[in-house]
């Protein structure tokens, strides 16, 4: 360009303004840009995927953490392997062409100054160049060539270029002018630039990795066989410069990403999300339980057996029903290839290049609400996909394309098992599609708990206001009897099936209508039936389950051609495709051994200990220990309540002692008035009044926003917030008034949680004064004895269960015993230590009888006079024996056993040996509890001994007996 | 709590064994009958003489229902007879039954302690006697008593400690 404006003097007068604005030429200036720029190349490639080596993985994705671990968020993978050796079908050639400004030519340019004035006065002053004269343009190729047999080429070079002029100096115009009262300066832009020749932008690998195109490579039971000709290509845009898109300055790189141009792919779909189903008990009338799947499952039932007439009839009165929640299960899939672990909710796609073949693993993971929850007891390749299609896996199987067993599992942790199989990719079969399925676990949370999940709650049978007994299940003389039911356990293993009709469901078949296979198998089960003469379960029947089962799992694929026509269409399924160990459970078959569950999809519920309800509602309901005093006169009422909290006995109430109740709603979100009502029973006010409740007056009511699994602690007019509590874990609910169970009255005791506008769910708590106690007793044997001591722990029970409460409120108007509260598992338990004379008194008063146990010696003929047999009466554990030394008994050994004999060569009359029989034993009592106390002896001997005289005395034990 | 005055009095009797031993060659036992009732009835007896004091082991064993004293094992465990001053042997007491009331054999130079025996409330009762201390002339008797099973039978045993 020529600028031929050697002078521009334009002024221009505005007549409503006192503005001028005029430019003048200062001087000439001359630049030069001379610059090496550098030019580099790179080629690499990869190839197919050929067995274990380490991939190359690409993904767009966002970290996220599961279990502890990390994972991936990316719905699509590409994965190919690096090349360690290939033969191009010739030399790659990648020709650039440069075309800039010559090196070593200067650029030449006006230099003006602008002045803005306004009335006169210089307001503001700019400087601009105008270009006059640029160094000429040229072109140069450049060619970088990647030989056959190169896998990788790097190359650097560098050319003179001048760089145009207006990176080096500011305000560099085309032509400059005044135009309305401003100056216009148009930019000068020209620039250097590059060019990349797409003349190689596709070729053929004649041999990748050693693998000729068009061989076949097998790995873990699959093979793919390499296209041929294996093109190659690159999909990456190559060329890039520190100015972006084909202009440069001093930067021009080349890379190559070189690629197969033929790509298959392995999806991996999670099944479809579940409802999560929550177990809690509820009481029927009548043994007709009207609820089924998918509304409900029954996990297990409890009841009694009465007399009617001439025979015991069994009353079904309450079942475990795990039952539909508004709360949703959702499925996540990882797929894993070679330790990067990639995630979605809706599938993983790994893309690989034709003629891959490769090991992966699938998990599925669930999510509730915010927390992950457990998978057990593994991943399972299931037949059908996420949209509830069959898929095919005959097909690929029988093509070598997919294999797979359900033995090879990794278990990661609780909420991570990781199914492997094998995948090969090529022209024949480039879309291998898997569907997972783990069952879900919700009881096993992470990162926090968001509910304690409780596995069996125990059950109280009564029947017109009698306890009665549990019946027994199993052998005659050797049934276990009904006293808890379970709570968590597999829903379609659990649900109760009529024998003879009728195979085990699929869990997803039920719950969300996937389509299922069918499994051709006869369960010939070990079942006990009810037994009108006894009461129990206990006459030793056969149940039939016959088939068709529903089933979906796969126990394995692999590549046999029979397997055709199994999952593709409704026909009947092979056998072996189904069976295997699915889950950790098996089944008691007629002849003694076991039958496994085929391969149906199953899930656990959440357990849930609730006082039984007559529904399936939203609320759980807990009663929680709460006393008033916790000093030994009670002065000042502070009531604290007492964890566990949910309680693992939610309904067990102690007569005469005080409660708060729990509780924790479990559906979905929404806005509620709940008011609570209680029975029987009265309420104890700080200031000591009480007042009786019944029925028809609140206890208290709670307005709030309810979110699952959120809950409120629940007393007479007031409420607070809930928090879990360990067992023994105080919650100090102050000078705040509780209820009290009533003294008079044992039995049920009816709760109504009413939900203000929507109805009544009515539960049953227990009211029992059985109190028994425990007593664990041992003698201490200390260092030096002065005398006899026995230590007892007493532990409380309430109705054979480990039962913790504080103080009876209405005991004589304070306390009237010091209590401690000892965690138990997942149990409080209230506990007395100490050695007990007379009569122990907690919660119940129980009369000690004492009996005394002292050592007997037995003189042994056949040791010479030596041996002399130590024995004792009653629960003898062991003995201590002491010396006298230094004015006390001192300690020598202790021996455990209850019959021991001892070496009294080395003891002498004038310097005995004291034997204390240590006792150690547990006894459950209820009025009266007989003590065995150890009573020491002394061991003189009083026969010759061949030593010499003068010797002090040494215990030397022989062994016991 | 029983304690044993022996385990104070060893010191003393250690210190004047020496001295003693020469004086005892000389003496003339006069007072063994006395001396001999004495320690067999468990009672305090100071002499004027110091007396040597020896042991010899012995059983009881029943034959034809009779217990009688034997020096091989018999049917009890061993037992003390207790010789104050120089016996020679024991063979003259052996085969006989003891009571308290014929325990002492008193020989020229020597006076022999014998276990006696006695039957009661199923019990099989004991006693015999020990000198810890090798002489002596003041007996402090003081007495042990355990019962023990032995051969299935139950044993009272006493044992006279005389020093």
């Amino acid at each position: 360009m020529r600028s031929q404006t050697l002078l521009i003097l334009l002024v221009a007068l505005v007549v409503w303004g006192q503005w001028t604005v005029s430019c003048t030429k200062v001087n000439t200036i001359t630049v030069d840009t001379t610059v090496d720029v550098e030019i580099s190349f790179s080629f690499s490639s990869v190839g197919p995927l050929l067995g274990g080596e380490a991939p190359v993985v690409v993904y767009k994705g966002e970290s996220l953490e599961a279990w502890g671990l990390g994972f991936i968020q990316a719905r699509e993978v590409k994965a190919a392997a690096r090349l360690k050796s290939v033969l191009w079908d010739r030399d790659l050639e990648y020709v650039l062409t440069l075309n800039h400004f010559k090196a070593g030519e200067i650029w030449e340019l006006d230099r003006y100054r602008c002045e803005y004035r306004y009335d006169g006065a210089l307001v503001r002053e700019l400087y601009y160049n105008v270009v006059v004269r640029e160094p000429p343009r040229e072109s140069v190729v450049v060619r970088f060539t990647v030989g056959r047999g190169d896998v990788n080429r790097r190359d650097r070079l560098a050319i003179r270029v001048s760089q145009p002029v207006q990176y080096h100096v500011g305000g560099v115009c085309r032509s400059l002018r005044v135009e309305h009262n401003d100056v216009v300066c148009e930019p000068y832009r020209e620039n250097n630039f590059v060019q990349l020749s797409h003349d190689t932008r596709r070729w053929t690998a004649l041999r990748v990795n050693g693998v000729d195109a068009g061989s076949t490579v097998s790995f873990h039971g699959v093979n793919a066989t390499l296209p041929n000709p294996y093109y190659y290509t690159y999909r990456n845009t190559p060329l890039s410069t520190d100015l972006g898109g084909d202009a440069y300055l001093r930067r021009v790189s080349v890379e190559i990403l070189a690629e197969p141009l033929e790509w298959g792919e392995v999806v991996a779909y999670p099944p479809k999300s579940v409802p999560l189903y929550i177990t809690r008990v509820v009481a029927f009338r009548g043994g007709y339980i009207p609820l089924q799947p998918p509304e409900a499952f029954i996990i297990d039932v409890g009841g009694n057996s009465t007399w009617v007439g001439e025979g015991w009839v069994w009353n079904i009165t309450m079942a475990a029903v795990a039952y539909r929640s508004g709360n949703v299960l959702k499925p996540w899939i990882s797929v894993d290839i070679g330790g990067y672990r990639f995630i979605d909710s809706e599938g993983v796609v790994v893309l690989m290049p034709l003629g891959s073949v490769v090991r992966l693993s699938a998990a599925v993971l669930w999510r509730l609400g915010d927390v992950w929850i457990g998978a057990r007891p593994a991943t399972y390749l299931r037949a059908v996909d996420r949209v509830g299609e069959l898929i095919n896996y005959e097909e690929p199987g029988a093509r070598g394309k997919l294999w797979y067993s359900h033995r090879d599992v990794v278990v990661v942790n609780d909420g991570v098992k990781f199914a492997r199989f094998s995948i090969a990719v090529d022209k024949s079969w480039s879309r291998v599609v898997t569907a997972w399925y783990s069952p879900p676990d919700p009881c096993r949370q992470w990162p926090s708990e968001v509910f304690k999940c409780r596995s069996t709650q125990h059950i109280f049978t009564k029947v017109n206001g009698t306890w009665v007994g549990y019946a027994r299940v199993g052998p005659r003389g050797a049934g276990w009897p009904i006293t808890k039911i379970n709570l968590i356990d597999w829903m379609v293993a659990k649900t109760p099936r009529r024998c003879g009709i009728g195979g085990f469901s699929d869990f997803m078949n039920l719950v969300v209508g996937d389509p299922v296979l069918y499994f051709w198998h006869t369960y010939r089960l070990r079942v006990w039936a009810f037994n009108s003469e006894t009461g129990d379960f206990d006459i030793p029947e056969i149940c039939e389950v016959p088939p068709p089962h529903r089933v979906s799992l796969i126990s394995e694929v692999y590549g046999v051609a029979q397997y055709r026509n199994t999952t593709s269409g409704r026909g009947q399924h092979l056998h072996s495709t189904a069976v295997g160990p699915f889950y950790d459970y098996v089944y008691e078959r007629v002849d003694g051994g076991v039958e496994h569950p085929a391969g149906w999809t199953d899930a656990l519920p959440m357990g849930a200990a609730s006082a039984v309800s007559n529904s399936t509602g939203p609320w759980l309901l807990y009663v929680v220990p709460a006393t008033v005093c916790d000093s030994a006169m009670c002065l000042t009422y502070r009531a604290v309540a007492w964890g566990p909290a949910p309680p693992p006995v939610p309904d067990l109430v102690l007569s005469g002692a005080g409660y708060i109740f729990l509780l924790i709603y479990t559906g979905e979100k929404r806005e509620a008035s709940v008011r609570v009502y209680v029975e029987r029973g009265v309420v104890l006010k700080p200031d000591m009044e009480m007042y009786v409740l019944n029925i028809s007056q609140p206890l208290g009511e709670v307005r709030r926003v309810w979110t699952p699994f959120s809950g409120v602690y629940v007393g007479p007019g007031w409420h607070i917030e809930y928090r879990p509590l360990s067992p023994c874990q105080r919650l100090d609910i102050g000078a705040r008034p509780i209820y009290i169970a009533p003294l008079n009255w044992t039995g049920p005791v009816r709760v109504v949680v009413e939900e203000v506008g929507r109805g009544a769910y009515e539960f049953v708590v227990f009211i029992s004064n059985d109190v028994s106690l425990r007593l664990e007793i041992v003698t201490p044997a200390p260092e030096r004895f002065t005398s006899a001591f026995l230590n007892t722990t007493a532990y409380m029970y309430l109705a054979n269960i480990p039962y913790f409460h504080g103080l009876n409120v209405l005991g004589e108007g304070g306390r009237w015993w010091g209590f401690r509260c000892v965690p138990r598992g997942e149990y409080s338990q209230l506990a007395a230590w100490g050695d007990f004379w007379g009569v122990l008194s907690l919660f119940r008063e129980v009369k000690i009888v004492e009996r005394y146990t002292e050592p007997v010696f037995t003189i042994e003929r056949s040791g010479g006079f030596h041996l002399v047999k130590v024995t004792a009466e009653g629960p003898v554990a062991g003995y201590a024996f002491y010396l006298r030394r230094n004015g006390t008994w001192t300690l020598q050994t202790v021996i455990n056993g209850r019959c021991v004999v001892l070496n009294v060569s080395m003891i002498y009359p004038w310097d005995p040996v004291l034997v204390l029989p240590l006792v150690s034993y547990s006894v459950e009592v209820r009025n009266t509890a007989e003590i065995w106390r150890p009573k020491p002896r002394l061991f003189f001997k009083t026969w010759p001994t061949l030593s010499s005289r003068l010797h002090t005395s040494m215990v030397l034990i022989h062994g016991t007996c | 709590m029983l304690t044993l005055r022996y385990l104070l009095y060893v010191a003393a009797a250690v210190a004047a064994t020496a001295a003693v031993a020469v004086s005892l060659m000389s003496i003339q036992p006069s007072d063994l009958p006395h001396l001999a009732k004495a320690v067999a009835a468990e009672a305090l007896y100071k002499s004027n003489n110091i007396y040597a004091l020896s042991h010899y082991v012995v059983y009881y064993k029943k034959i034809g229902g009779r217990w009688i004293l034997v020096d091989e094992p018999g049917h009890t465990p061993p037992l003390y007879t207790l010789a104050v001053g120089s016996c020679p042997s024991i063979s003259p007491i052996l085969n006989k039954t003891y009571t308290p009331n014929n325990n002492t054999v008193v020989f020229e130079k020597c006076a022999l302690v014998t276990p006696w025996i006695s039957e009661a409330g199923g019990e099989v009762v004991l006693t015999h006697y020990y000198a810890p201390c090798k002489t002596v002339d003041f007996f402090k008797p003081e007495v042990v008593e355990s019962t023990y099973i032995y051969d299935g039978l139950r044993f009272r045993i006493r044992l006279v400690l005389v020093c």
